[in-house]
């Protein structure tokens, strides 16, 4: 009796929701995730498990960068090798995203068809879903320093981490080795662990914080590592070459985890390259956008780690013309401090050619570059000239920036550093949209 | 004039544990405050693993995480404690945001109801209300200097475009005084500062100045830092040194720009 009540219960559920997320769509409130989920964890709490169990395979994803890269590489490669995937993006790793993408996805009797799903989780949203979502495979990509404003402290999030595993000791974890804070957490589990890392020469250029353990070994270590003229990268794993668009050495470390994880659930290598190979640039992580003959390379950054690893990644280009893009709003994490952690010092090796600032917090920025620099002279009413050879361009406003950079026809090509919302109001401008689909 | 080049040391206590919110900026900004002014500069760092604190002109400690914090509290108020009151008496310029801050009061009482004793220089205590983020203070933070403080920073300082001070606070403990009498920074005119209910920002005891202000405090405020260089300096040669004005357009367009938004 219980079950037929959960059951109809459920039918009703998926009908209301189904319905809500047609009139969002069609009253064009972008993807609208928040109002069906919120609906349907109020309609029926039990929603989340009824769909987790019709899916034989599932691979959740945490960790504080790289989290959409390691998804869209893992679903590529799956997808490869002929399964069917369900996949969620960034705006739906929370509890009601989750729901809503499940719902957006079954058929009008609740069913879903597919072999695997591959779901990158916030992490303090972790532990409220593991249990519903009983993932065979868990991947941990990295514990950095990130929108701490949001959960407050790192602490915090390691016994998230913690909380969730002592919650599935049946998981294959799937962990960068490299990282002291992950392999600190991990110390002691009794699960099935497989470890991935770099080649410890390329160590040196990510700060990972916390003490190294002596002797330990990765599982699957790359090595070889190779950033094409076009950014693209190549790496190695034992004798085998593997390679994709997405730009950059820390792009390795998501490729590495998906490569993990799809051995851990026994895909073949030749399906593990081609999937690699075929996968799209992720939104934001070094896609790239063409309008009126100019081409922007765009690279998110919303964290100290994640903007020195940029800045890394561009030491491989010659006199490269910059925009940043700097807001402040909840998605983007409204204290904008940490760009005093971040390593600017990095652009005096970079040495580019020009930038061009803008966003909610452009002046923080400008003041940023200034406290980098030895001198900033101001050339005109937004222009000014650091160390007598890169010039800076101040224009706050996104939709005069992009203006701005196609009328001056100031170069063919910009790498755009920003942050979320920075991007989608970017992409807004320069397409007339913010979000595809 | 060449053999006695006019010099600072700027003594970073613990940096590794008590740096967090971008409050490394405030080492950026005295450092480069005083490249420009021809005053040579020398970072030291002051951590865990040294047994002393080396003596300096200006001292910093930023904010941390409560389990590094702890150790910290240990470490300095068993071990530097001597050290830091004598430099307290001799008028050395300190700068404390945050747990720092925290840490010179007299306790710190956790959520967990556990009392961690500070080095009680400051006349203050502080309590977490609980583990919850919604207790937490967290966003902007705009003070209105205190007038006494402002008359003073006018001596280093000479043209002051706003008598505030821009941050951004992310603090879960309330302090409060323990005595009648003290002094601030200021008044809250946007954001908790000290605590939600008095509405004042920060502390100041001779030449110690105390904020709950990440940011950083030091490069949107350009008054306030060379405030502190200023003292410094007075410190250690009286009155004989040359003190520049610098340009600070590009600090107080940052300044004005968060400003204006919040008293939109």
């Amino acid at each position: 009796m219980l079950k037929l009540v959960v059951a109809i219960n459920n039918q009703a559920t998926i009908s209301v929701v189904k319905l809500v997320q047609k009139a969002v769509r069609l009253l064009g409130r972008g993807d609208g995730t928040a109002l069906p989920g919120l609906i349907s964890e109020k309609m029926s709490p039990k929603l989340l498990k009824f769909f987790a169990d019709q899916i034989p395979h599932k691979i959740l994803i945490t960790g504080t960068n790289g989290k959409t890269t390691t998804q869209i590489a893992l679903s590529s490669i799956l997808r490869a090798s002929g399964k069917r995937v369900l996949a969620n993006a960034s705006g739906s790793n929370m509890r009601r995203g989750l729901l809503s993408l499940f719902i957006s996805k079954c058929d009008r009797r609740g069913k879903l068809n597919y072999d695997y799903a591959v779901l990158e989780i916030e992490e303090a949203t972790l532990p409220k879903v593991v249990q519903e979502l009983n993932p065979e495979v868990m991947v941990f990509t990295n514990l950095y320093r990130d929108q701490l404003d949001a959960y407050a402290e790192i602490d915090r999030t390691k016994e998230m981490f913690v909380k969730a595993l002592k919650l599935s000791p049946q998981a294959k974890v799937v962990f960068n080795g490299d990282d002291p804070r992950l392999s600190d957490i991990l110390k002691g589990l009794e699960n099935e662990c497989l470890k991935f890392g770099l080649d410890p020469s390329y160590i040196l250029d990510f700060k990972y914080e916390g003490e190294h353990l002596k002797n330990q070994k990765n599982d699957l270590v790359a090595s070889k590592i190779k950033i094409n003229d076009d950014l693209g990268t190549r790496f190695q794993i034992e004798d085998e070459e593997y390679s994709f668009a997405s730009p950059g050495i820390f792009n390795v470390y998501n490729a590495l985890a998906a490569v993990a994880s799809a051995k851990s659930l026994k895909i073949l290598i030749p399906d593990i390259k081609k999937g690699l190979l075929l996968m799209k640039t992720p939104f934001g992580r070094g896609e790239v956008l063409k309008k009126n003959s100019i081409t922007y390379r765009l690279l998110l950054a919303k964290n100290p780690a994640g903007l020195n690893l940029v800045f890394q990644l561009l030491k491989h280009t010659n006199k490269p013309n910059l925009i940043i893009l700097l807001n402040d709003k909840i998605a983007d994490g409204r204290d904008v401090s940490w760009i005093w952690d971040a390593d600017f010092e990095l652009l005096k090796d970079i040495g580019p050619n020009m930038v061009i600032l803008g966003g909610s917090r452009a002046e923080e920025l400008l003041l940023r570059l200034k406290y980098t620099f030895e001198d900033v002279v101001k050339m005109g009413e937004r222009a000014y000239l650091i160390d007598k050879k890169i010039q800076v361009f101040f224009t706050p406003d996104i939709k005069e920036l992009v203006n701005f950079a196609e009328r001056e026809k100031l170069s063919k090509y910009f790498y755009v550093i920003h942050t979320y919302t920075a991007m989608l109001e970017f992409r807004k401008r320069l397409l007339g949209k913010a979000l595809n689909e | 004039m060449n053999k006695d080049k006019i010099s600072l040391k700027l003594v970073h206590l613990y940096p590794k544990e008590m740096n967090i919110y971008g409050d490394r900026g405030n080492i950026i900004a005295l450092t480069k405050r005083c490249d420009w002014r021809g005053i040579e500069i020398e970072v030291i760092n002051a951590g865990l693993d040294k047994n002393e604190i080396p003596e300096g002109d200006i001292y910093f400690m930023g904010g941390g995480q409560d389990n590094d914090m702890y150790l910290v509290f240990d470490d300095l108020v068993k071990r530097k404690k001597k050290f830091i009151e004598t430099e307290v008496n001799k008028n050395k310029v300190f700068l404390l945001i945050c747990g720092g801050f925290q840490l010179f009061g007299k306790f710190f009482l956790d959520s967990s109801g556990r009392q961690i004793d500070g080095l009680g220089i400051l006349s203050i205590e502080t309590q977490a209300p609980g583990n919850q983020v919604k207790d937490r203070c967290l966003g902007n933070l705009l003070t209105q200097i205190d007038p006494d403080l402002l008359n003073q920073i006018g001596s280093a300082y000479e043209e002051v475009i706003s008598p505030t001070l821009v941050g951004f606070e992310n603090h879960s403990g309330q302090t409060f005084s323990t005595e009648e009498h003290f002094e601030t920074l200021g008044r809250v005119v946007y954001g908790r500062g000290n605590n939600p209910k008095d509405l004042l920002e920060g502390f100041r005891y001779k030449n110690v100045f105390a904020s709950y202000s990440h940011g950083p405090i030091l490069p949107k405020n350009p008054h306030l830092a060379d405030f502190l260089i200023y003292q410094a300096m007075q410190n250690k040669y009286g009155d004989k040194f040359e003190w520049l004005q610098l340009d600070d357009k590009i600090e107080w367009q940052a300044h004005l720009a968060i400003k204006d938004r919040l008293l939109k």
